[in-house]
C-alpha cells in the first residue's frame, strides 16, 4: 500500500487511528505490527512471510550477541553469521537478477537462465533497520529487545516501512515501550503528513508527467533537455522527501518522533554538503555501519580513499540493482574526493552564487546517471544537454514546459527555507488556524480528485 | 477555547476523512458512470486465490476509486485546478475563448493516413465504384483562434493533403476553404463537442451536392433542443462550461426507412433519420442516426439517385441524414465494427458509389481498414 492512495487514507486510516487510540497501552504495539503486515502485504501477502522470518531471526541473534557479549571471538561470528544472513535476503530478493544478468555478459556464460524474484516492497529499508540492531547490540550500544513483538513493530512499522527514513534501534528503543500520543503531537503528525502529500501529489506528480514525456521525446533541444531532468530533479526530492514527511507525519499520529531526512538538499554549497543534506538516514546509516567500522579517516589517506570508494559503491548500489546506480555512486565518489582535497577552499572563497551553481549542476548531471538504466541512452541523453544539433527547444517540447513552468517555479521556491518561512508567516497571523485548517482541507481535496481523475476514463466511442 | 482552534487542523483532517469514509460504506453504489458512458467496476470477488495472486487488492483499488463519494465533482476538481496551474489541456481538452472545449488534437500519423486512402482508393478501384472523399479538419485546426495560446499543433493540414495526394481517382472534396470562410458567420462546431453542429454538415452537404451536380433546394423546419453536453464536456471536466444545443433539421418532404443492422441482434426500424429517444442523454450526439453502428440502411423511395455506401467515422451521422434526399438507398458502414465482408454487400446490393466520409482524426490513427474486403 502506499500513502497517497486512497484506500490508505480513508479506509486504512480510519479503521487504524481510532482502535489504535481505545487500545490499552500494552496492546498497542501488537496491533501496530498486526496492521503492519496487513499494510506490507497488501499488493503481495506471501512477502508477509518474509518479513516474519527476518522479524524472527533478528530477534534471536539480538539475544544471542547480548548473552555472548563478553566472549569477543563468539559474538563476533555471531554478528558476521547475522550480517550475512540479513544481506544474503537482501541479495537474493533484490540483486540475484542482476547478478546473473552480469555474469552473462562473460561469453562463455550467457547461456544462463536469468531467474524471475520479484522484489519484495521496502526490503533495503527494513533490512538495514534490522542490521541496525543487532550491529548496535553487538557493539553495546543498546539492550537485546526481549519482547518480540516491539521489535516486530520496530522493523514493520507501517509509516517508514516502504520507503525510510531508516530509523536506527537505538533512536526508537525507548519509544518502542514508552511513548506518549498527545492532541499536539498529532496536529503536528497531520500537518506534516498534508505537507509531505502535497509535495508527492501536486508537485512531484506532475513533475513526473512532464519527465516521462520529455525524456523519451526526441529533439528537444538543448533547452528542452534540461528542462527535462531538472523536472526529474524536483520529481525525485518532491517525492522522496514527501514520501519523508508523510512517514514522519503519520509516526507522530502514532506517537513517534522519526528523524529528519531531507533538509533542503538543492540550497547547498558542495556535494559534501548536498549528501549531509540529502537521505540523512541513509548517509548517517552508511557512516555508522561500513565507513567507521573500515577506520573512516584514522587510517592514513590511502585507506580513507578506499573506505570511501567502498561507502560510495554502495551507496549506489544500494539504490538499485542495476549498473547505472553504481556509477551513480562513484561518480560523488570522485566529486567528494576532489572536493576533500582543493575543492571545498575555492568554493569557501568565490561568490556564494558561484558555488550554489556548481552543486546544482553536479546534482543535475547526476540525476541522468541516475534515471538511465541504459547507458546508450543515458549518454545520449548527457549529450542532448551539451549539443546544439536539435536548437534551443524543439516545438513539442515548447508546448509542454511552457505549460508546467509555473508549477516548476513553484517547485523550485519550494526547495528552498524561504518558502516554508513565507508559509509559517501567513500562518502566523492572527486567524493563522483558519488558514492551516482550510489549507488541510485543500490539500486533502486535491489529492482526492488527482487520485480520482488517474482512474476518470470516458469511453467515447460508447456503442450500446 | 485557544486550544481547540490550535488542533483545528487535525480535527478537520479526521472529520474530512471519517465523513468520506462512512460515506463510501453507505452510500448507494453507482452501476453506469453517465460521463464516462461506461458500467462502473463491481465490488471484488472475494477469495484466497485472488487474495494471494493479487487481484483481490488491484479490484478493490478500482472499486474505491470508482465509486468514491462526489468523484464527478472531484474530477471537475481537477480539472480547474490544473488550468490555475496553467496546464490548460492537461486531460487532452482546452478550455477555450468563447466557450469552447476543445479536444488536443490526436496522435494522428502521415503513414496511418497515406495506408488508409490506399486502402480505400483500391477498394473502389476492384469495385468499379464511382468514389468521393470528405476529410473533415478537427475543430481545433478550423477554430484555432479560439485555442489558448500554449497548446500542441495542430496537424490536419499535412493529413488532409496526404489524403488529397494518394487518393487517385478519388473524387476529393477540401472543405478547408470553405470553412475558411464562412467560420465567422456560422457555427460550424459545437462548444462541448467535437463533431460538426447540424449548420456545419448542411455546408459539407452543400459541398459534396456541388461536386456531385445535385441541387439543394430543400427547405427545413429547424427544431431546438438544449442541453447537450459532448464529449469534451465529459473528457475535459469542466463541469461549469455551458451546454450546447443540438438542432434537427427537418426535410418535411423527406419520408425514409431506416434499418440499424447488428449481426446477432434484432435490426432496428425508424422512420426518420432522428431517434429522438437519445435526446434524454446528456449526451443527444446519438440522435444523428442513433449513433455508432457497424452498418446503417436508409431507403427513400421517392429519391432520383442510386445505392451509395458510406464508410465512415461519426462525423457522417447528422451528415449522411441530408444525403438521404438524394440517394434511394444508402448503405453506411463504420470500420471500427464491420467485419464482413464489404465487397459482398456491394454486389449483393449492386452499389455503384461510395463516400469516404472521415475526421482527420480518425483517418491518421484508425488503422481498421485493413478489414476492408
Amino acid at each position: 500500500m502506499v500513502f497517497s492512495s486512497l484506500i490508505f487514507i480513508f479506509i486504512y486510516l480510519c479503521i487504524v487511528l481510532p482502535i489504535y487510540y481505545i487500545l490499552p497501552r500494552k496492546a498497542k504495539n501488537l496491533f501496530l505490527f498486526a496492521v503492519s503486515l496487513v499494510f506490507y502485504g497488501y499488493g503481495e501477502p506471501v512477502f508477509i512471510i518474509l518479513m516474519i522470518i527476518s522479524v524472527t531471526l533478528n530477534y534471536l541473534f539480538g539475544i544471542l550477541l547480548e548473552k555472548h557479549r563478553d566472549n569477543k571471538k563468539k559474538a563476533k561470528l555471531l554478528l558476521a553469521v547475522n550480517v550475512i544472513i540479513n544481506l544474503a535476503m537482501l541479495g537474493f530478493f533484490k540483486y540475484a537478477v542482476f547478478a546473473v544478468d552480469t555474469v552473462k555478459l562473460i561469453p562463455a556464460l550467457s547461456h544462463l537462465n536469468t531467474p524471475q524474484i520479484p522484489l519484495p516492497i521496502g526490503i533495503s529499508f527494513y533490512t538495514f533497520q534490522s542490521m541496525s540492531y543487532t550491529i548496535d547490540v553487538y557493539r553495546g550500544q543498546c539492550k537485546a529487545q526481549k519482547n518480540y513483538v516491539a521489535l516486530g513493530t520496530y522493523v514493520a512499522l507501517f509509516p517508514q516501512l516502504i520507503a525510510g527514513p531508516i530509523v536506527r534501534y537505538i533512536d526508537v528503543a525507548e519509544q518502542l515501550e514508552k511513548r506518549r500520543e498527545t492532541l499536539q503531537k498529532f496536529t503536528n503528525g497531520v500537518k506534516l503528513f498534508m505537507v509531505g502529500m502535497a509535495k508527492k501529489v501536486l508537485i512531484a506528480n506532475q513533475m513526473g508527467e512532464l519527465w516521462a514525456q520529455l525524456k523519451t521525446a526526441e529533439g528537444n533541444g538543448v533547452v528542452g533537455a534540461w528542462v527535462g531532468i531538472i523536472a526529474f530533479t524536483l520529481q525525485i526530492y518532491f517525492d522522496f522527501s514527501g514520501y519523508s514527511d508523510m512517514a514522519r507525519g503519520l509516526g507522530n499520529m502514532l506517537g513517534f518522533d522519526f528523524v529528519k531526512n531531507f533538509d533542503y538538499p538543492y540550497i547547498s554549497k558542495s556535494i559534501t554538503e548536498f549528501w549531509r543534506r540529502w537521505h540523512i538516514s541513509l548517509s548517517t546509516w552508511f557512516k555508522e555501519y561500513v565507513y567507521i567500522p573500515l577506520g573512516g579517516n584514522r587510517k592514513g589517506k590511502s585507506r580513507m580513499v578506499f573506505n570511501l570508494f567502498a561507502v560510495w559503491f554502495l551507496t549506489g548500489l544500494w539504490h538499485g540493482a542495476s549498473w547505472n546506480f553504481v556509477l551513480w555512486g562513484l561518480y560523488f565518489f570522485v566529486i567528494l574526493i576532489f572536493e576533500k582535497s582543493v575543492l571545498l577552499k575555492v568554493l569557501d572563497k568565490i561568490p556564494s552564487v558561484f558555488s550554489h551553481l556548481y552543486a546544482l549542476f553536479f546534482i543535475v548531471l547526476g540525476w541522468v546517471i541516475f534515471d538511465f538504466t541504459d547507458m546508450g541512452a543515458m549518454g545520449q541523453y548527457i549529450v542532448s544537454m551539451f549539443s546544439p544539433q536539435n536548437g534551443l527547444i524543439g516545438e513539442g517540447a515548447r508546448v509542454l514546459v511552457l505549460s508546467y513552468l509555473p508549477l516548476m517555479a513553484v517547485g523550485g521556491f519550494a526547495c528552498t527555507p524561504l518558502c516554508r518561512k513565507a508559509i509559517e508567516k501567513v500562518f502566523s497571523v492572527k486567524c493563522g488556524w483558519i488558514l492551516e485548517t482550510a489549507a488541510v482541507i485543500a490539500v486533502l481535496a486535491l489529492c482526492i480528485a488527482s487520485l480520482v481523475s488517474s482512474s476518470y476514463n470516458p469511453f467515447l466511442y460508447f456503442r450500446f | 477555547m485557544k486550544n481547540i482552534k490550535k488542533y483545528m487542523p487535525s480535527i478537520a483532517f479526521l472529520l474530512a476523512i471519517f465523513i468520506f469514509f462512512g460515506a463510501f460504506l453507505f452510500a448507494p453504489k453507482k452501476e453506469f458512470s453517465e460521463n464516462e458512458k461506461r458500467i462502473l467496476s463491481k465490488a471484488p470477488e472475494i477469495s484466497f486465490e485472488n487474495l494471494a495472486n493479487g487481484k483481490l487488492t488491484k479490484d478493490f483499488e478500482t472499486y474505491v476509486s470508482d465509486h468514491f463519494p462526489l468523484r464527478d465533482f472531484f474530477v471537475g476538481v481537477q480539472s480547474y485546478f490544473d488550468l490555475l496551474c496553467g496546464r490548460n489541456g492537461a486531460a487532452e481538452v482546452y478550455y477555450c475563448k468563447d466557450g469552447y472545449l476543445i479536444s488536443a488534437p490526436a496522435d494522428v500519423s502521415v503513414e496511418t493516413t497515406e495506408s488508409n486512402v490506399k486502402a480505400f482508393k483500391t477498394f473502389a478501384e476492384k469495385n468499379k465504384l464511382d468514389a468521393t472523399m470528405i476529410v473533415v479538419p478537427s475543430a481545433g485546426y478550423v477554430m484555432e483562434k479560439v485555442l489558448p495560446s500554449n497548446h500542441k499543433n495542430f496537424i490536419d493540414d499535412e493529413i488532409i493533403n496526404t489524403a488529397k495526394e494518394n487518393c487517385g481517382n478519388i473524387t476529393f472534396i477540401d472543405l478547408r476553404e470553405d470553412f475558411e470562410n464562412i467560420k465567422n458567420d456560422v457555427q460550424l462546431y459545437y462548444k462541448t463537442d467535437h463533431h460538426l453542429t447540424s449548420a456545419g454538415a448542411y455546408e459539407m452537404y452543400k459541398a459534396f451536392a456541388e461536386s456531385k451536380g445535385f441541387s439543394t433546394s430543400a427547405e427545413y423546419d429547424i427544431e431546438t433542443v438544449e442541453g447537450f453536453y459532448g464529449t469534451a464536456y465529459s473528457k475535459g471536466g469542466f463541469w461549469l462550461s455551458n451546454p450546447d444545443s443540438i438542432e434537427l433539421w427537418h426535410n418535411k418532404k423527406l419520408d425514409v426507412k431506416v434499418e440499424i443492422i447488428e449481426t446477432g441482434k434484432e435490426t432496428v426500424t425508424n422512420d426518420s433519420v432522428f431517434f429522438k429517444n437519445q435526446l434524454e442523454n446528456a449526451d443527444k450526439y446519438p440522435v444523428f442516426l442513433d449513433g455508432n453502428h457497424s452498418l446503417v440502411k436508409i431507403t427513400n423511395p421517392d429519391a432520383k439517385g442510386g445505392k451509395l455506401l458510406v464508410l465512415k467515422d461519426s462525423f457522417a451521422h447528422c451528415f449522411t441524414g441530408f444525403l438521404a434526399e438524394q440517394y434511394s438507398e444508402i448503405y453506411m458502414v463504420d470500420m471500427r465494427y464491420y467485419r464482413t465482408s464489404l465487397t459482398e454487400l456491394v454486389t449483393e446490393n449492386s452499389i455503384s458509389e461510395v463516400l469516404y466520409l472521415y475526421g482527420t482524426d480518425n483517418l491518421g490513427t484508425d488503422t481498421n481498414s485493413v478489414w476492408l474486403q
